[in-house]
């Protein structure tokens, strides 16, 4: 069929029978008049745009990103009740069912513990059955249609002091969420980590700053003691992937420095788990192992005016080669020294030397 | 006597943990050690244990007036319903120092049911060398540690019901992995559009379309050589077009691939010559 030849019958199909739109639009969900004609046609779409909400195929130059097979080759009977594509009258089936009989995939994952509304009643509140100017047939791109209905994400992204490239990237929001449905919550096509990974294993990644990312991949491949959310492959417990307000698209505070007067609302995000109290408690035998007797180290560490040492001070926060993410050294200086922690652990505490202290032993239990 | 000598061997097992397991030697206490069973207030009033004759103590640390918890208890609360009838002991276990009021309204609003223990002194906790809240710890009937799930953003509820499950002896380690590394949620499979070719080809061979049916179930083919119903569908839309010669190969791969493909049954015996 050639192209102006099928322009003209979209034409025709859009001018002569606007009970085709009515009967196609009308699949959205909670259209329950779908068989019946509409009272009123929708308006005519501009260049290249269906009319909102309208399942009409596109008209103009330039030509849809995307075309639906049996659109494409005019066999509108595949779908609707007549082969003419200038009466092809309403639709043989509604919803779903209507799609599943070519997209025979879908009835597998629609058995996935997690499946999106949408897909589940009406596969056209997001396609476009005819053409697009999307890929996939989507009536918008992706991230649009995503947030026309989450908008909090919407809002989260757009409004993001520090924003996710992956939003803005290849697929957008489904560089990490299978629309349709998915093995794991929130329609994510893996465990947060496995996604992470897919993309934070260069070098060469850096923020929007321009300052070198991690490479998260290679530090955890020779790094095996792993903090517990990394370890749950849980990275979506600290950083917040739609945007953020703070670096590294960290979900709340935390301190950037090495040295830090304490203050427990810097340590939003650690102690969004871990216990406050086991840093401000001076002394206790529970709320840390981090003690010499009950006198808490942590504590001490942490709580000396002006010089207070940050987390990052002595722990790594995804992974590292000692216990309890000791890190093996600390930076000093600008020119990319690291002095080395010496940090020993024994059956009952542990001991620390040369770098920042002479040599210091701590026992649990004296 | 018997009492007294349960009693002895509780008293004995804690003293083992109190005194023996000293938390600084990991990040909590390692797997298939003995948990002490001391006696706790409850916020209730009174007094009870954590842990109970049963195949599951499942023993949920938390702490008011802290997101996470909100939620953990709030997903746990679902969670609760599938192990109705079974032997699953939930308990809450909390820090006697937490504001009273602020567990029971905490308690309220998520629907977490089960009896709350005040943990003296975070006694318990301290002894499991935990280090942050909410976390859950199964403990099994033998009374030693099977698994801690400190709270995750995804999938929180799945794994803790699979780690209970897999304790209840309800799912194999196969299936227990399946739920703490689940596979990957792909699209369809390589050969999706191949089948959807195939299908738009069957469509519009019912329609009577057979030759845009073939130049489909070819187009199918050509994606994935090895698809049985779509040899059968071409041998049909062959058969049908009065090309027995070419439908009957068709068939007979059909039937190489899958020897019970019923339409290639039938469409060879339709191409059988007539005696």
């Amino acid at each position: 069929m050639g192209f102006q030849y099928k322009a003209l019958v979209i034409f025709l199909v859009l001018v002569l029978a606007p009970p085709l739109w009515a009967q196609t639009s009308a699949a959205k969900p909670g259209a329950a008049a779908a068989a019946a004609p509409a009272k009123k046609p929708a308006a005519t779409p501009g260049p290249g745009k269906a009319a909102p909400g309208s399942l009409a195929p596109l008209l103009t130059k330039p030509a849809p990103v995307s075309s639906h097979a049996p659109f494409e080759a005019g066999d509108c009977k595949i779908c609707h009740q007549n082969a003419d594509p200038k009466q092809p009258g309403p639709v043989t089936k509604q919803g779903p069912a209507m799609c599943l009989d070519c997209h025979e995939e879908f009835a597998g994952i629609m058995k996935r513990p997690h499946t999106h509304v949408p897909a589940r009643t009406s596969c056209t509140s997001c396609h476009n059955p005819h053409n697009s100017n999307s890929r996939k047939l989507l009536v918008q791109e992706p991230l649009a249609l995503c947030t026309g209905c989450h908008d909090k994400i919407g809002k989260l992204n757009s409004s993001a002091a520090v924003p996710h490239k992956a939003l803005a990237t290849g697929a957008q929001c489904s560089n990490c969420h299978n629309p349709h449905g998915s093995t794991v919550e929130k329609l994510l096509v893996q465990l947060p980590f496995d996604l992470c990974v897919n993309c934070h294993n260069v070098d060469t990644m850096a923020d929007a700053k321009g300052k070198k990312l991690q490479n998260i991949k290679a530090w955890l491949d020779k790094n095996k003691e792993q903090h517990g959310p990394v370890a749950a492959k849980d990275c979506s417990a600290c950083h917040e992937p739609h945007g953020s307000e703070h670096f590294r698209l960290l979900t709340a505070d935390y301190p950037q420095e090495f040295y830090a007067a304490y203050d427990a609302r810097n340590y939003e995000l650690c102690f969004s788990c871990h216990q406050e109290k086991a840093f401000s408690t001076a002394q206790t035998s529970t709320l840390t192992s981090f003690r010499n007797g009950a006198t808490n180290l942590h504590y001490l560490h942490l709580q000396q005016s002006g010089r207070g040492r940050t987390c990052r001070a002595c722990h790594e926060v995804h992974a590292s080669q000692q216990k309890h993410h000791i890190r093996e050294g600390v930076p000093y200086g600008s020119g990319g020294w690291m002095l080395k922690l010496f940090y020993k652990k024994s059956a009952t505490g542990g001991s620390c030397e040369k770098t920042c202290h002479s040599e210091k032993t701590y026992v649990n239990n004296k | 006597m018997f009492s007294m000598l349960l009693r002895l061997c509780f008293l004995m097992a804690f003293a083992a943990v109190a005194t023996g397991f000293h938390p600084a030697s990991a990040a909590h206490a390692a797997l298939g050690t003995l948990v002490g069973n001391a006696e706790m207030a409850t916020l209730a009033g009174g007094k009870d244990q954590a842990l109970k004759k049963v195949e599951a103590n499942v023993l949920v640390f938390f702490r008011p007036n802290q997101e996470r918890s909100l939620g953990a208890l709030r997903e746990l609360a679902q969670c609760q319903s599938g192990f109705t009838g079974k032997s699953v002991h939930w308990v809450a276990i909390v820090s006697n120092s937490a504001p009273t009021e602020s567990i029971a309204a905490l308690l309220r609003d998520t629907g977490f049911n089960a009896p709350v223990l005040l943990d003296r002194d975070d006694a318990l906790y301290g002894s499991l060398g935990l280090a942050l809240h909410p976390v859950v710890v199964i403990v099994g009937s033998d009374q030693k540690l099977v698994a801690f799930e400190p709270f995750r953003s995804v999938d929180f509820c799945t794994v803790v019901a699979a780690r209970i499950r897999h304790l209840l002896r309800e799912i194999s380690d196969e299936e227990l992995n399946q739920a703490l590394t689940p596979a990957k949620s792909i699209q369809g499979g390589s050969d999706q559009v191949a089948k959807r070719y195939r299908a738009f080809a069957e469509a519009l061979f019912k329609d009577k379309n057979y030759d845009k049916a073939l130049e489909n179930v070819r187009k199918s083919l050509d994606k994935a050589p090895l698809l049985a119903p779509a040899h059968a569908l071409l041998g049909e839309i062959l058969a049908a077009q009065g090309n027995c010669a070419e439908a009957i190969p068709a068939f007979n791969q059909a039937l190489t691939l899958d020897a019970a493909n019923t339409p290639a049954k039938e469409g060879l015996e339709r191409c059988k010559p007539v005696k």
